[in-house]
């Protein structure tokens, strides 16, 4: 038995001069999550269409006496609509599961998935709502899945780096809700955001459509936030192992009258990370005195202690008020992003040495106004518009004489001088203009055109007590602004099987860079300005052999632009370079999506994909002319093939078996060194890169568990990655430094009580305490226990 | 228990045996000519990407030694120096301070045989460190810190020595010491804050006393802020106290020429045979560390403590050559005999090109030969090796083969010996 919700929101009316009505609305599932790729078409008819990514729709359709619209998406119940002519043509269309299939979630990962890549793009789409209840961050559901390394470098908020397909570190863009975060600022990204402020996470490996508009070499990952209609207030707390807390709290309220509408959504993490680390990387030093007095320190290593200068503490409030459904906008915001961070930090790249009083400290205020709009000036006309100003500052303070070892005791010997890093005070501000303007036309049923360009201006201050000897030349300010800019034209052709994506990314960057210059012995400092361009291309195409079978194969030419540190310098060590050119690679993919359905209880579905990435111009930091100053040069050349898949088994609704595996061969191809030497590891496998990686998950839902309409569900999750080399695997025979293999194990359960508005969950993770290292001799954290509550208040 | 009986005795023949002959040794042998020592184990450092590796090789003058697949990692957190003395390697990880004792494995690589953690003793994970003789390394870390008045101004600067001897092989702390380097009066630049003592490297144990080169930092430009001061220097000036006490510092001071007497990697200062030190300054023009134009690389001798001011050898003239020759160390043979890489200046920059050479210096006869080795980068070359009546060092030009090459010192001659994998594979020092 279907229920028809059937909600009159006003999202835009359109009427045009003939007998036709534009008919827009929303399809979600009851958790008004919304159902992307849907199809709506008009009874009887072939006027039809799909909902886009945030499941909105808009079909024209002549004026009858009534037109009856059906909706339908694997998985769900087909619902049928009757519009009257003198309905307001605003829907949101709830979709109920269907029952006798299985598990609506899976239904969504499946058919999301499906659909994003029937648009050729070689992406994985994760739907989050069945996560939402557990004590699981983003960054652990990003590194379940194939081809995606997440690589930390220890507890919750410590740096992490990402890498898609072998290519990391800033080849691989993180957006939200299609805004690229780059300056969001740390405690306000994919390591921070609960997941219960998401529902979708959608990964593009190395070939990105241009409404994610940047310039991301390796792939991208863009968190879809929840997308709200009815009024709600949530809230999440998680509590667990190393005084770990999380808070999450989002809300949405709007008036149906006027549109008025306000969204906040707010959270607080912290951790003292005082989890226990051991093996022969940790060690504290044994005062042996001699008859004269003198004291050695003889290390002793092999010992197991708690981290003790690893709290980490960010919170984040971010705040929307405008209109929403009213004639002049779909939606119009303007908003305010207030976060921050405050992290101690307890070691450097390797445990190695403690540091006991050092610490880093990072705000962001950001205001930003939203505008969209479809069926603007013209029909089949859209306009997404995002602008902000933002204004970062990072701290860092480290001054101590203490020295510190691994007991969190102060040695009797003091450091000469401060600093346990690096002694410093210095706070750098960097002030962000973002322009996001994203702007489709659909040319017909079939085809239709996309263009974005994200515009960003930078300045960026430094400044440090400590260096007392300062110039106003040398802490001026410094520019850089960046220009990314995407046409792209999506065809459907074939009876619609087959889809195509061709497009085109045009790449700019300006920067105003402080050189200094010596001249018989007088230094002087001058702005010099430099620009760069390049130009991208690239398609995404699909072809349905049948309903059960998909072929894609996808091609771009990828370019990342230098960054402004890169360009402009670090200011300490790292000195300009006004000569660098955007890194860029050949990017290609081919897969393909096959459902098998074993027989109405059973499927089984297989999704593997090769991958070739072909990068030149990788930067690369040399010694410059000294040897204590550095630079980025446009240098590098890899060479990455491999394969990545996934295979699930789907039995009713209950039971869901995943297994993923990635491996990838990256090898360097650059045959001289930036001084003229052959290269001795040309033709060798990239150090320090993990290049195979399993993940298997089981999992049982329960649904009306003890209770009609409780729900219930448990998971056992296990995550294998190969052993490597943190150097070249081709030098050297004895103590290579190798990062060992991993085998770390999850289990989680989750209860959902009837009334569907309080839920609680219990996960443990690694479950074994094993030695987990994703860096060289940087240890994770061992077996943890988390439990999370999470309550609906209306 | 037959087993450790053997031994036992072993263990006590062999002192007996011992005690013998060191009396023997003064009795029947009062003069002794020394036999000619044949080492036939030696060590290699290559450095790839960031990476050390440590291999042995039986001989330095020929045959080929390649890291691939071969060598010991070392631990370097940003890098590994090493020291070798009699039977052991010293590998200071730059970067946490550590110094391992190595010995040399059957399989080609090295066991660690103890470790401590020298940088704590003197308060830093960056210590740098020398072998001073052939029981001591001198392991030692300046900092300097503006001194401000109440306007915050910056009236002088505090530089402060922290120094440790450890023994060896029993790898030890035998004494420890603070001192506080004073600034010349040459080095205040008349009043000013001028250039203020910024490290002390490549010392040296002569009789009663150790030396130190000194490297000096221009503080007098406020206008130029790091990392764009410049190591300035006029004169040459060297820090000596009394030894074993490490007391009576004081900075000894000659006007001969201009230089930091630090040496780089390469040692700036040895003790020929008679206890005299001879130390090269490192002049070098047209870059960070330029100095006063029409200077020269010359070698001075320091004796009793004091600079001998009847003694200067100017290499740059000895060699003849029409431009300046630039240096930061030299290697000592004996019998007055050295070889020092030469930067010759018309041949491009001091780092990253192939501008380096190497010269025979005699500093007892005051002459220098510009020997006709490959072109090369040698401003970073650690260590070479006197051994076998030769002496080796690897020479590495950009672009082309490397090779270790052996030196007569009896002649001008030098061969190309052992084979390295050459590229980017760099050679810092043999040992």
């Amino acid at each position: 038995m279907s229920i028809i919700f059937l909600v009159i929101l006003c999202i835009g009316k359109s009427m045009s001069q003939s007998k036709t009505v534009t008919i827009k609305g929303t399809v979600l599932d009851p958790n008004d999550n919304a159902i992307p790729f849907a199809t709506v078409y008009e009874n009887n008819t072939e006027n039809g269409t799909v909902t886009d990514e945030n499941g909105e729709f808009k079909i024209t359709v002549s004026i009858k006496s009534n037109v009856e619209l059906v909706f339908r998406n694997l998985g769900f119940q087909e619902k049928r609509i009757i519009i009257q002519q003198s309905s307001n043509p605003g829907l949101i269309v709830v979709l109920e599961p269907s029952l006798e299939k299985i598990n609506e979630v899976d239904i969504i990962a499946k058919s999301t998935s499906t659909k994003i890549e029937e648009k050729g793009f070689t992406a994985i789409s994760l739907p989050v709502k069945e996560l939402q209840t557990q004590s699981i961050e983003i960054n652990q559901v990003l590194s379940q899945s194939a081809g995606v390394r997440v690589r930390q470098q220890g507890g919750l908020g410590s740096r992490v780096n990402y890498s898609i397909n072998g290519l990391e570190g800033k080849a691989v863009r993180f957006f939200l809700d299609g805004i690229p975060m780059d300056y969001f600022g740390s405690s306000f990204s994919a390591a921070t955001i609960p997941i219960s402020q998401i529902s979708r996470i959608d990964i593009y490996k190395g070939v990105v459509p241009v409404e994610l508009g940047s310039d991301a070499l390796g792939g991208a990952v863009n968190l879809v936030s929840k997308k709200d209609v009815k009024n709600n207030l949530d809230f999440s707390y998680s509590f667990g192992s190393f005084n770990t807390h999380k808070v999450s709290l989002s809300g949405f309220w709007r008036n149906k009258n006027n549109g008025l509408t306000g969204k906040i959504s707010a959270f607080y993490n912290y951790s003292d990370n005082n989890y226990k680390v051991w093996g022969n990387d940790i060690k504290v030093d044994e005062k042996v005195v001699n008859e004269d007095g003198f004291v050695t320190y003889v290390p002793k290593r092999g010992i197991t202690v708690e981290r003790f200068h690893d709290a980490f503490e960010s919170k984040t409030v971010k705040a929307d008020f405008g209109f929403t459904g009213i004639d002049q906008a779909d939606q119009v915001f303007i908003g305010l992003l207030l976060s921050g961070m405050d992290k101690e930090i307890q070691h450097g790249a390797t445990m190695f040495v403690p540091f006991g009083e050092a610490t880093y400290e990072q705000s962001v205020i950001m205001p930003y106004l939203t505008y969209k709009k479809n069926n603007i000036l013209t029909e089949g006309l859209s306009l997404n518009l995002f602008t902000s100003y933002s204004e970062l500052i990072r701290s860092r303070v480290d001054t101590t004489r203490n020295i510190y070892n691994w007991l969190g005791e102060i040695e009797d010997e003091k450091r000469v001088l401060g600093g346990e890093q690096k002694r410093t005070l210095n706070k750098l501000t960097e002030n962000a203009f973002l322009n996001r303007l994203n702007i489709g036309y659909d040319l017909s049923d079939n085809h239709s055109l996309g263009f974005n360009t994200v515009f960003t201006h930078v300045k960026r201050t430094d400044e440090d007590p400590l260096v007392t000897q300062k110039t106003d030349g040398y802490y001026a300010p410094q520019y850089f602004k960046k220009s990314v800019m995407g046409l792209s034209l999506q065809s459907k052709l074939i009876d619609q099987r087959l889809q195509t994506n061709l497009f085109a990314k045009s790449y700019y960057y300006w920067a105003d860079i402080k050189v200094s210059t010596t001249e018989a012995g007088v230094t002087s400092y001058e702005t010099v300005s430099s620009s760069k361009n390049s130009f991208g291309i690239g398609i995404a195409s699909s072809f349905e052999l049948n309903e059960n079978f998909l072929i894609s194969a996808s091609l771009e030419h990828a370019n990342r632009l230098p960054e402004a540190n890169e360009v402009l310098g670090d200011g300490l060590n790292i000195i300009s370079n006004p000569h660098l050119k955007p890194e860029s690679s050949f990017n290609a993919n081919l897969g393909f999506n096959w459902n098998i359905n074993l027989d109405s209880d059973n499927r089984i579905q297989l999704v593997p994909n090769l991958f070739y990435r072909n990068v030149s111009q990788k930067l690369k930091m040399v010694t410059a002319s000294d040897p204590g100053l550095f630079q980025f040069v446009n240098f590098d050349k890899v060479r990455i093939k491999g394969i990545d898949g996934r295979i699930q088994f789907f039995h009713k609704q209950s039971i869901r078996l995943t297994q993923s595996v990635s491996y990838l061969n990256p090898v360097i191809k650059t045959d001289k060194d930036e001084l003229g030497n052959d290269n001795g590891l040309a033709n060798t496998r990239m150090s320090n890169t993990p290049f195979y990686q399993a993940n298997s998950e089981a999992r049982y839902n329960f649904k009306s568990w003890l209770k009609n309409n409780a729900q219930a569900f448990v998971y056992w999750r296990f995550k294998y990655v190969g052993s490597f080399y943190r150097y070249s695997e081709k030098f050297g025979s004895e103590k290579k430094d190798q990062v060992p293999k991993q085998n770390v194990n999850n289990f989680g359960i989750g209860y959902t009580f009837p009334n569907q508005k309080l839920s609680i969950s219990a996960d443990v993770n690694n479950i074994f305490n094993v030695q987990a290292f994703d860096n060289y001799a940087v240890q994770k954290p061992g077996r943890a226990f988390y439990i999370k509550i999470n309550c609906k208040i209306f | 228990m037959k087993k450790y009986l053997s031994l036992a005795f072993v263990f006590l023949f062999g002192f007996a045996l011992f005690s013998c002959s060191d009396d023997d040794d003064n009795d029947s042998n009062p003069n002794p000519e020394p036999e000619p020592e044949v080492r036939d184990n030696f060590s290699v450092l290559g450095v790839i990407e960031g990476a050390y590796y440590l291999a042995q090789t039986e001989s330095l003058s020929e045959g080929t030694l390649s890291f691939v697949n071969n060598g010991t990692q070392l631990e370097a957190d940003q890098a590994a120096r090493i020291i070798a003395s009699g039977d052991y390697l010293y590998s200071l990880n730059y970067g946490t301070g550590l110094l391992t004792q190595l010995k040399a494995n059957t399989n080609g690589g090295y066991d660690i045989v103890k470790e401590i953690n020298a940088g704590l003793s003197v308060g830093t994970n960056r210590p740098r460190f020398k072998l001073a003789s052939e029981d001591i390394i001198m392991v030692y870390n300046v900092t300097v810190e503006p001194i401000k008045d109440q306007d915050d101004n910056i009236i002088d600067n505090t530089c402060t020595l922290r120094l440790a001897s450890v023994s060896i092989p029993d790898l030890t702390i035998a004494n420890l010491n603070e001192f506080v380097i004073p600034q010349s009066d040459n080095a205040k630049q008349g009043g000013t804050i001028g250039y203020h003592p910024m490290r002390v490297d490549g010392p040296v144990i002569s009789e009663d006393k150790i030396y130190f080169g000194l490297m000096h930092m221009d503080m007098s430009d406020p206008t130029t802020p790091p990392p764009f001061r410049k190591p300035k220097q006029t004169g040459l000036e060297t820090l000596v106290f009394d030894y074993p006490s490490l007391t009576n510092g004081t900075v000894v001071e000659s006007s001969v020429a201009s230089g930091h007497t630090t040496g780089y990697r390469a040692p700036s200062m040895h003790v020929d045979e008679e206890g005299d030190v001879y130390q090269v300054n490192w002049f070098m023009s047209g870059n960070s560390f330029d100095l006063s134009a029409g200077d020269k690389t010359v070698i001075s001798r320091l004796r009793d403590g004091v600079y001998d001011q009847a003694y200067s050898f100017n290499v740059s003239e000895a060699l003849g050559l029409s431009t300046n020759i630039a240096s930061v160390g030299w290697f000592y043979v004996g019998n007055g005999i050295g070889y020092m890489p030469i930067q010759l200046e018309d041949e491009g920059t001091y780092y990253n090109s192939n501008s380096w050479s190497v010269a025979k210096i005699d500093v007892y006869n005051k002459t220098a030969v510009k020997l006709d080795v490959p072109l090369s980068g040698l401003f970073s070359y650690e260590n070479g090796v006197a051994a076998n009546e030769m002496f080796y060092m690897a020479i590495s030009p950009i672009g082309g083969e490397s090779y270790v090459y052996e030196f007569d010192p009896e002649s001008n001659d030098f061969t190309q010996g052992l084979k390295l994998d050459g590229g980017n594979v760099v050679v810092d020092g043999v040992y």
